[in-house]
């Protein structure tokens, strides 16, 4: 079968378009889908029949051509990362499914393992196919119990029908997954992190190169991707790379999902095509703010906010049109923050969260993320701050972006960078004044 | 690699690291994690430097250029790299001096000081402080955190020799790294996360032999050595740097002394010996030179008591003493552990007095000289074949840190011009170690068979069989490969093997096919070997039949010089023994033969017992004259060690009275005999030994150098006569510590706990015995103290004891009959 | 040289026959010294606890031009604290014989532990006299080693040459 993408198939790039319809999501929330049953009978498993009577070598071109890249966040084309991968030596390999799904913002991986956890082992073994791995392992977040028990039950069901083992599918290809439960730290969602995680040691990111390709788990080639993406493996041969191509932009193809949540009137996960815009994410799929906002996280806390203007809301939901803008596209967690919560406050909530995942190997991290940023925002909400204190923390931020051994500390930094460039007057009038330009409220009562 | 560093040009080897290129180019940039002989992680984050390279076009495969100049372009990287963990590339150019990386350096230093205590006039480190340094280099001299610093443990032992300052630790990582990568002991780790961060080990200390290595190599004070606690700035220590007299590893010792006293001892760096690690023994082992009760003068014996005197006055009596015996019935022996210059002033001595009868103890029944090809530590650590007969470990630390180096198939580093590289981007962290490599041969439990791929277990005393069996089906496997048919022939050789000696047939055939496909095997075999002279024949035979190296570990540090120099009866008759009835007359050099009640009963009679120590003892309560000796510490003079290394020993400044090395002795007996000696002095000494063995050992560099083999004509020439093996169920066995000098080191005697008896549980619930209890049972006639430590890695039958210089490793006759309990007493067992 | 430089050089001499002397008539009179003159060096202690300011840190030591100060420290018994630090001196001891007064000791001291006082008859007959130690130096004890001796044999409290003076620095120390 041939994976050239031809520019003639119209593009879908947006969400309004009839030929748009659900794939990945159709059958979330549905009572029922998540047997191995009901699986079968919607079709499942048909995909990786079809991808183990390929060579693996052709299942990597399938891929490529779809232009699938990764949903995790860094978004590198998932085809080139499994052609990556080093040819076998008769010793183990692994494919690694991330689903440590701890962006705050995101959530579109928990509802793929909890109603259709099938569909992901599907992925996990076309991938383990076309990597040519026989083991795969699934690192599940740890506060997803619920996702944990269904892939835990779906995994039983499938091994006790031969999906899973000796001779997947009748054929004589052997592959078997892990199901490894992490133990709550975002930091396991950075790739060598979560491989280090499940070898038993401290969840530190690892010196990268080696790449997990050369050296993964336990040393030998890994290749890890996230959840969303595997599970998009499964439509991708099923359909076809065209059918998948033909979604999106140039630069960003397929479909992805907006987690939309923060002052909006329909808070969810709406699987959407790529290039949609961030206005119809906003109001036509969330239902538009609720009262006035003025800035828009545009996937997941770690990338940088944009001005809730129709500048910015009209760009489009692509890799490349967010890199353009300052900012990254990242899990596609759309978080809206409303003109009066108070931006310091709301950073404060951001910096907490990321000096308390901080894993303290590296030092800017450790003592700036982790120490230093938080106390700085303390004694800025405190009424204690002076306008130098808000230059520190602008000059703080400069050294720690890019400076860190991981992205953690960018994560952390490039948020707070950002809101400084737009809404310095409100760092400026508390320190001035002591109290916020917006009251502080219950942040849960919104 | 073409590369320029700040406009210096530079042709580094491919695989280098950035900030090995920026020190190799004469410029500098701070760093805290790395460290020469670990792996480079970048978690300091203190080497950033701006980097770029030029890029090749992909589509033509030429080097992008540079349209206004025509020269490649460069690429910068978009944000500063940490040079450690980043390779040099062709074209690289770096930069360490802009204002940007100036920025980012401060900005860093500020990081690290935000939680670091300026407690700097308190702390240990203070002077000699990486981060004080780096400080005031490179950062802005003031911090903008206003807030409280972390506040943790601050006197937290991490063992009785380690105490750790949580609040100082700057999170290097580089302890946590040490131990898992260097002995390969984990017992340190990070524990909670982000700024809750510290280090931690579980409850029972640092069960490592080479833990305090980690206080060297802490860059901050938060690792202290106790023992040295509080004792001196370091800008008062004197520094001596001299090679450790503890082991035959020979490894380089900094000796840090003030007012007279040792206050510490920390590694010295020796690449090819033993880089910078030291053992903890030779570390903490230190406290016994300074102890209140030294001889600090010479005394002798006036009414049944000694007396202090003069030097001039001993020496007098001992001349008229000797003058009344037969020259030839005066025994000369100085410990094992004496320089090469005190072994030729002994010689002069036993020359002068007209006696054979010369030796140095402890001496194994075989020589510790290689035959054949000689090992040197550097090819132990590149071996990819290593058969190990003995406890390396305890006989000469530094050998099983080399053979762990060898494990992870690196092979040194070649030295840049600022020295060793400083990150050796070959080296990461959990590195696969080549286990299957490393065949470790003792007749119980040794610590470096949990990293061996393959054991063996022969009985006690059982390694000349072993070693005969392998030996003999070598030679058979080779007339095999000639036969006929080589396969049957094979089989033939191996039917009539017998696994009582410890390993199977299987094993065996496959122990000898490792060897041989070994590109460089080496075989190193301790006192088990020696004290059995048949074993050590078939060892040496076996080395042969392999085409291995071998290393062979004395039992003291100058074992093998004094043997090479030739400090040994002039027939074996002769050699020492303090029991004999023939020697009217001992000259000992710190041995203490009269722990044995037979031979203190023996000494009663002798008409001169002339004993230069450095501590009283049961054989100076019956000398005629007691010499004030030296500790190692204090010698000036060269020793050999296993590999055939010569190294400077140096005299660290310590109040120590009228006290001398042996070639003191000869001096004052000299002078009083009124003769002018050979070795009266280290410089008449060296000018003998520069005729024996054409070294100069005054202009000894630092790092030591090889002595060539002697020649086999030279070693015939002294054959060393075949002594049986001794027998009896006491295995003494090597040990780390250095039992005689243990009750005065206070901070190792917590640490180690005091010298165990161990035997098989099962033997210590035969004879009622508990873990912990101190006994007296006499072995091999000495009556030892010990504590009672129950081990399932001794077989049953078999009780080891650690060695003393007057009770060598190997068989002693143990009576457990006359085993008597310390009522009530009990001790910590490690 | 004219006359008249003469005679203004004989004006300068003969205004002075006539102004009031200079000379204090020491031992009798007390001598007046400058605030911030250099004596005797004190050891403080921190007003409020007692405990000693010394943390045996030997940087004096370390920037003392004569090599006149040694030090050995010992670490605190946390339940019966000497100092306030982890540490404490357990000897400090300056030989001033060899001191020049230049107050490096001060400069250099992180606590602010040991300031010059005001105090100079320091004579003595023997060497191990000028050898003081922290008795001879801590807060509380007043003159020399040989003005002490000297006050104790003649049963009355020590008197020293020193006119009332006050340096801020010298907190508990009183003249």
């Amino acid at each position: 079968m041939s994976g050239a993408v031809t520019d003639t198939v119209d593009r879908i790039t947006s969400r309004r378009d009839p030929r748009f319809e659900v794939t990945l999501y159709a059958y979330v929330g549905v009572e029922g889908a998540h047997t191995l049953d009901a699986y079968l009978e919607r079709g499942g498993y048909d995909a990786a029949r079809r991808a183990l009577a390929m060579e693996p070598g052709e299942v990597v071109d399938l891929v490529k051509a779809s232009g699938l890249r990764g949903r995790g966040g860094a978004g590198f084309p998932a085809g080139v990362k499994w052609s990556f991968m080093p040819p076998p030596d008769g010793r183990d390999r692994y494919v690694v499914c991330n689903a440590d799904e701890s962006e705050p913002g995101s959530c579109k991986d928990r509802y793929l393992m909890e109603d259709d956890p099938h569909q992901l082992i599907e992925g996990m073994m076309i991938a383990g196919h076309a990597i040519q791995a026989t083991t795969g392992v699934i690192y599940v977040r740890g506060e997803y119990h619920h996702a944990y028990e269904r892939l835990r039950a779906a995994m039983e069901e499938a091994r006790a029908r031969g999906i899973l083992g000796r001779g997947v599918l009748g054929t004589d290809v052997d592959f078997d997954l892990i199901l490894h439960r992490g133990a709550g730290a975002y930091i396991c969602g950075e790739e060598t992190a979560l491989m280090n995680s499940f070898e038993g040691l401290r969840a530190n990111p690892r010196l990268k190169p080696p790449f997990p390709a050369q050296a993964g788990v336990y040393g030998r080639p890994t290749t890890i991707n996230n959840v969303t993406t595997l599970a998009s493996v499964v439509h991708v041969v099923a359909k076809g790379a065209d059918w998948f191509a033909a979604m999106g932009t140039d630069d960003s193809k397929g479909i992805h999902h907006a987690q939309v949540s923060g002052a909006v009137a329909r808070p969810g996960v709406f699987e959407v095509p790529l290039g949609i815009t961030y206005r119809e994410i906003i109001h036509d799929l969330a239902g538009g703010p609720v009262g006035p906002a003025k800035a828009f996280i545009p996937g997941g806390t770690s990338c940088p906010l944009l001005p809730f203007d129709d500048a910015h809301l009209d760009l489009p939901m692509e890799y490349a049109a967010m890199a353009n803008a300052g900012t990254m596209m990242g899990t596609g967690g759309v978080i809206v923050i409303p003109q009066d919560q108070c931006i310091v406050d709301a950073m404060y909530n951001v910096v907490r969260f990321y000096a308390h995942e901080s894993c303290g190997k590296c030092t800017p991290c450790r003592e700036g993320v982790a120490t230093w940023l938080p106390k700085m925002y303390q004694k800025l909400l405190a009424g204690l701050g002076t306008p130098e204190d808000v230059d520190l923390i602008e000059d703080m931020v400069k050294n720690l972006r890019g400076t860190a051994f991981c992205p953690l500390a960018d994560a952390a930094a490039w948020p707070v960078q950002k809101s400084l460039e737009l809404f310095r007057d409100e760092y400026e009038y508390l320190a001035h004044h002591g109290t916020p330009m917006y009251p502080a409220k219950d942040r849960w009562s919104a | 690699m073409k590369i320029h560093v700040n406009d210096v040009p530079l042709d580094v080897a491919p695989g280098t690291s950035v900030i090995d290129a920026v020190f190799a180019a004469g410029y500098d940039v701070p760093y805290f994690c790395s460290q020469e002989y670990m792996s480079p992680i970048g978690a300091c984050r203190m080497c950033l430097a701006r980097v770029g390279a030029p890029r090749k076009d992909r589509a033509t495969g030429e080097w992008i250029l540079d349209e206004a100049t025509g020269d490649a372009k460069i690429f910068w990287f978009p944000n500063p790299m940490a040079t450690c963990t980043t390779q040099v590339m062709e074209g690289m150019v770096v930069d360490t001096l802009s204002k940007e990386v100036k920025r980012a350096q401060n900005g860093m230093v500020e990081f690290t000081l935000v939680n670091h205590p300026l407690d700097c006039p308190t702390c240990d480190k203070g002077g000699a402080c990486e981060l004080q340094d780096r400080a005031y280099e490179y950062g802005t001299g003031e911090s903008r955190f206003v807030f409280d610093k972390r506040h943790q443990e601050k006197h937290h032992a991490l063992s009785e020799a380690i105490t750790l300052d949580r609040e100082r630790c700057i999170h290097c990582k580089r302890c946590v790294r040490y131990f898992e990568e260097v002995p390969g002991d984990e017992v340190l780790d990070f524990i909670e996360r982000g700024g809750h961060t510290y280090i931690g080990t579980l409850e029972d200390g640092l069960p490592s032999p080479f833990s305090g290595n980690i206080t060297d190599i802490c860059p901050v004070g938060a690792l202290l050595d106790s023992t040295s606690r509080f004792r001196g700035r370091n800008w008062e220590y004197h520094h001596t740097d001299t090679t450790s007299l503890d082991d035959p590893s020979g490894a380089a010792l900094r000796i840090d002394a003030r007012t007279g006293r040792i206050e510490r001892i920390k590694a010295g760096l020796n690449d090819e010996v033993n880089k910078t690690w030291i053992d903890d023994g030779t570390r903490f082992g230190h406290e016994y030179a300074d102890h209140a009760d030294r001889i600090t003068l010479p005394m002798v014996r006036k009414d049944g008591r000694l007396e202090p005197v003069a030097w001039s006055e001993a020496m007098r009596v001992v001349r008229d003493k000797l003058g009344g015996v037969d020259g030839t019935k005066v025994g000369v022996a100085i410990r094992a552990d004496a320089t090469l210059e005190e072994g030729v002033a002994a010689q002069a001595l036993a020359a002068h007095l007209g006696t054979g009868r010369l030796d140095h103890a402890p001496r194994p029944a075989a020589s510790v000289l290689p035959g054949g090809a000689p090992a040197t530590l550097r090819d132990v650590a590149t071996s990819d074949g290593l058969l190990v007969l003995g406890d390396p470990t305890h006989e000469a630390a530094i050998v099983d840190l080399r053979i762990k180096d060898a494990l992870k198939g690196v092979p040194p580093a070649d030295l840049l011009p600022h020295g060793v590289p400083i990150a050796d981007l070959r080296l990461t962290e959990r590195m696969p170690r080549k286990t299957e490599i490393l065949t470790v041969v003792a007749p119980y439990r040794t610590d470096l068979m949990k990293h061996a791929g393959r054991t063996v277990t022969p009985p006690a005393g059982g390694e000349g069989a072993l070693l005969r069996a392998l030996l003999a089906l070598a030679h058979a496997r080779t007339e095999a490969q000639g036969a006929s048919d080589p396969g049957k022939a094979a089989d033939a050789a191996l039917a009539g093997w017998d696994d009582a000696v410890g390993m199977s047939a299987a094993d065996a055939a496959a122990l000898l096919d490792a060897l041989a496909a070994a590109e460089a095997p080496v075989l190193i075999w301790g006192g088990f070997v020696s004290a059995d002279p048949d074993a050590d024949a078939a060892a040496r035979a076996l080395a042969t039949a392999v085409g291995a190296k071998t290393l062979i570990l004395g039992p003291m540090a100058n074992a093998a010089g004094l043997e090479r120099i030739g400090v040994l009866p002039s027939h074996e008759r002769y050699a020492y023994d303090p029991a004999s009835s023939e020697v009217r007359a001992w000259i000992l050099g710190d041995l203490d033969p009269a722990q044995d009640p037979t031979v203190a009963k023996r000494f009663a009679d002798l008409d001169a017992l002339i004993v230069h120590a450095a501590f009283e003892n049961a054989t100076t309560a019956l000398a005629d004259v007691v010499l004030p000796a030296v500790t190692g510490y204090e010698k000036e003079g060269s020793t050999l060690n296993a590999e055939g290394r010569l190294l400077p020993v140096r005299a660290a400044p310590v109040e120590a009275g009228a006290a001398t090395d042996f070639t003191g002795v000869v001096k004052a007996y000299g002078e009083a005999a009124g003769e002018r000696l050979e070795g009266r002095s280290v410089r008449s000494a060296r000018r003998v030994l520069k005729k024996r063995l054409d070294v100069d050992l005054a202009e000894l560099p630092d790092d030591g150098r090889l002595l060539p083999p002697a020649p086999a004509a030279a070693r015939g020439a002294r054959a060393l006569p075949a002594r049986r093996a001794a027998t009896g169920s006491a295995l003494v066995v090597p040990s780390l510590v250095r039992i005689e000098h243990l009750d005065r080191n206070p901070t190792l005697l917590r640490e180690h706990g005091g010298p165990t008896l161990r035997m098989h549980p099962s033997d210590a619930h035969a004879h009622g015995l508990t873990r912990g209890e101190v006994v007296t049972v006499p072995v091999g006639g000495i009556p030892r103290r010990l504590v009672v430590a129950p081990d399932d890695g001794v077989p049953e039958g078999t009780w080891l004891v650690p060695t003393l210089p007057d009770q060598p490793v190997g068989l002693h006759p143990l009576d457990l009959d006359a085993l008597r309990r310390e009522r009530g007493e009990t001790a910590e067992v490690a | 040289m004219s006359v008249l430089g003469i005679a203004k050089g004989m004006g300068v001499t003969l205004s002075h026959l006539f102004k009031k002397p200079v000379t204090v008539q020491y031992p009798e009179e007390k001598v007046d010294v400058q605030a911030r003159f250099r004596g005797r060096h004190h050891l403080l202690r921190h007003p409020d606890t007692g405990l000693e300011k010394c943390i045996g840190c030997s940087l004096c030591a370390a920037a003392c031009p004569a090599y006149a100060i040694y030090v050995e420290a010992a670490e605190n018994d946390p339940d019966d604290p000497t100092s306030a630090g982890e540490r404490y001196a357990s000897i400090y001891e300056i030989n001033m014989l060899r001191c020049i007064f230049c107050g490096f000791c001060e400069e250099a001291c992180p606590t602010g532990a040991i300031v010059l006082g005001h105090e100079f008859e320091l004579a003595d007959f023997r060497y191990e006299n000028f050898v003081y130690g922290k008795d001879d130096m801590l807060v509380g004890v007043k003159g020399s080693k040989w003005q002490r001796r000297e006050a104790e044999r003649a049963g009355r409290d020590v008197e020293l040459g020193l006119a009332p003076s006050h340096r801020p620095e010298l907190e508990g120390v009183d003249y």
